[in-house]
């Protein structure tokens, strides 16, 4: 009956529809946008193959890594399943730009030149490059004002720019982006970087990557090394483990989760006012029927199965145009932002869950009206 | 098999006793200075295959006495025993149980817009479930043909006239052949033809199917159809008049007039 009722009033069907879909949409864009910017917080990642990170039990995001000893690495070498491992500095620097006074903040990450774990060709054929003392591959998309920079880099020159008062060269180029984090990346040698971060210890590391040797399980391998390694200053985690911490981190320490979570928030409170105000004009337009349904001896459980019946399918026929605009949504802000705006599997899922949350719940609203119905007034 | 369905039915109705017993009734709405008193010590008894009719002023009790025979309604104080189910100490579910084997047939007609003609009659039968009728279409076409409307069994309401509706909602009423029918107004929005053929439909109904029914009206063209008409004001019956053999007793031992009535038209039947 609930699906008879939806139907016949083909206006307000279409309405609460629109609405259900306005909804969604709304949740679908601060989901995607906020997992896009989150997961420019951990790009840098990406630029390497390890399949496990030993970091400081400090560790709050790439900036902010703390230290562990360097000596880890050669231990958790010997574990079995462990192919190669490396070394990693990671720290922020503020970069300026010969041509202006602005800064930019830039990541900057110290590898060895020999090190072969890099996922992007583009980083590795340039690597031999940093073997020259105070030399730098710079990110091409780091935010201005260093066009004119990139623009001469391109050209083949090498570029000096002032970074935490010492000036550097700037040797090649590779793409990355910008992140919530900070406005681009730089690649150095590990001899550079301590140059450049003199506080740094050449006996501690940011982080140590290591790739297991073919065949085994990850993490398999990482619960090896955390029964070798103290807990106290290692923190043994897969490379995806170590990307969800820091976007977890990101979300819980940064106005951005709030404000995102926020907006997914109105978005669901939007669609319940919507999805009420139909159910509840539903239920006062057909009081009199339900009171004749209950004089004829229909129970009030099977009154709110109608009305559940019809939040229901409003959830369910909304949410379809609603993914559908999302997806068109996200390719059109993505080639507009160069955002990675994804839509991975568990988000359809999540706002499938909150629409039925969402209509149940205006559902629920909308029954006491229902209590209304009485059969006595019928006569 | 519809004729013996609906003999057996007449033939299980009469087995049993009155379809309404009401004793001593009195209701009050409101509270306090507000508080209004609807009905007084009302007594009726209706009988399996009886058509009674309750007539009297707008205000006088009428609709509440049928709201509350017809378990839509707690019973404040009396005695109310309605196709065997005593009403004083009925929870929810025994009153919903009862409302089941009623016809209830309203005024306004209030079907339900977005179903068919048939849908709307399939629903007093849904509501049985799961002792579901297993020749519920021919139930259904029965029952719209009784009403002359087997043509419309797939329109909508919308597409209905006052009158159809009206008949549609009788249809409702009758498919599940229930011993007691309440009606009240049913002719209110039906020219003088069409108030006659339900007038004529649910006597026939009372007399085939041996359901009671008790109808509040004030159509004084349908008086002749009636076994007995009931009048009251201020909540109390004034006075009883049998248009035929009556079957069973109706009477009121409130007032004087009532009983004089009562022993003028059913003499044999005096307690």
């Amino acid at each position: 009956m609930g699906w008879r009722q939806l139907r016949h009033s083909k206006t307000r069907l279409i309405v609460a529809l629109a609405g259900v879909a306005v909804a969604d949409v709304l949740i679908f864009m601060q989901l995607g946008i906020m997992g896009a910017l989150f997961e420019t917080a951990v790009t840098p990642l990406r630029m390497f193959k390890a399949d496990i990170v030993l970091l400081s039990p400090e560790v709050r995001e790439l900036g902010q890594s703390g230290t562990l000893p360097r000596r880890r690495l050669y231990q958790a070498l010997g574990v079995e399943g462990v192919a190669s491992g490396s070394v990693l500095q990671i720290g922020a620097a503020s970069f300026r730009s010969p041509s202006s006074i602005r800064q930019a903040n830039v990541m900057v990450f110290g590898v060895d030149p020999d090190f072969d774990g890099f996922s992007r060709p583009e980083i590795a054929s340039q690597l031999s490059k940093l073997r020259v003392a105070d030399a730098l591959l710079f990110d091409r998309l780091t935010r201005q004002p260093f066009g004119a920079v990139v623009a001469r880099a391109e050209g083949g020159h090498a570029v000096p720019v002032e970074v935490t008062g010492r000036t550097v060269s700037i040797v090649g180029l590779f793409s990355l982006g910008a992140s919530v984090a900070s406005d681009g990346s730089a690649i150095a040698s590990d001899q550079t970087f301590l140059r450049l971060f003199p506080r740094n210890s050449a006996a501690a590391a940011s982080a140590i990557l290591l790739k297991v040797a073919p065949g085994a399980d990850a993490e398999t391998v990482a619960e090896r090394i955390r029964r070798v390694l103290p807990a106290s200053d290692t923190k043994v985690m897969a490379t995806e483990q170590y990307a969800d911490y820091v976007k977890q981190f990101m979300q819980d320490n940064t106005p951005i989760g709030f404000i995102f979570t926020f907006g997914v928030i109105v978005g669901f409170f939007i669609g319940f006012a919507i999805v009420y105000q139909i159910l509840s004009a539903d239920v006062n337009d057909h009081l009199p029927e339900y009171a004749t349904l209950k004089a004829m001896g229909y129970t009030h459980r099977y009154l709110l199965g109608v009305v559940f019946e019809e939040a229901f399918l409003l959830a369910a026929l909304g949410f379809v145009p609603g993914i559908l605009l999302s997806f068109v949504l996200y390719w059109l802000l993505g080639a507009g932002t160069e955002l990675a705006i994804a839509m991975p599997a568990s988000r359809p899922v999540l706002v499938l869950a909150m629409t039925l949350a969402m209509c149940l719940f205006s559902g629920a609203v909308a029954t006491r009206r229902l209590k209304a119905a009485d059969p006595a007034d019928v006569f | 098999m519809i004729d013996r369905h609906h003999r057996d039915i007449a033939h299980q109705h009469e087995q049993s006793g009155p379809a309404i017993e009401a004793a001593a009734v009195r209701h009050t709405f409101g509270s306090g200075d507000t508080a209004r008193q609807v009905l007084v010590d009302f007594n009726i008894e209706v009988a399996q295959g009886e058509m009674v009719l309750l007539m009297g002023p707008s205000g006088c009790g009428k609709t509440t006495v049928l709201t509350l025979v017809g378990a839509l309604r707690s019973l404040q104080s009396g005695f109310i025993r309605t196709l065997g189910k005593d009403l004083r100490e009925a929870d929810e579910r025994a009153m919903i149980e009862v409302r089941r084997r009623i016809g209830f047939i309203y005024q306004a007609h209030n079907l339900h817009q977005s179903l068919t003609v048939r849908e709307n009659i399939g629903m007093a039968l849904e509501v049985h479930r799961p002792k579901a009728f297993a020749n519920e279409a021919d139930l259904i076409d029965a029952a719209l043909d009784d009403v002359g409307m087997l043509g419309w069994a797939d329109a909508l309401p919308a597409t209905l006239s006052g009158g159809q509706k009206q008949r549609v909602a009788i249809a409702r009423a009758v498919v599940a052949s229930p011993p007691l029918i309440l009606a009240d107004e049913p002719t209110a929005a039906l020219d003088k033809a069409n108030g006659r053929q339900v007038v004529d439909l649910l006597h026939d109904l009372a007399k085939r199917r041996g359901s009671a029914i008790l109808m509040v009206t004030h159509d004084s063209r349908i008086l002749d159809a009636a076994d007995r008409i009931v009048e009251m004001e201020d909540g109390r019956i004034v006075n009883v008049e049998t248009r035929q053999r009556p079957s069973t007793k109706s009477f009121n031992q409130s007032t004087v007039k009532d009983r004089r009535d009562q022993q003028a038209c059913e003499p044999q039947q005096q307690k």
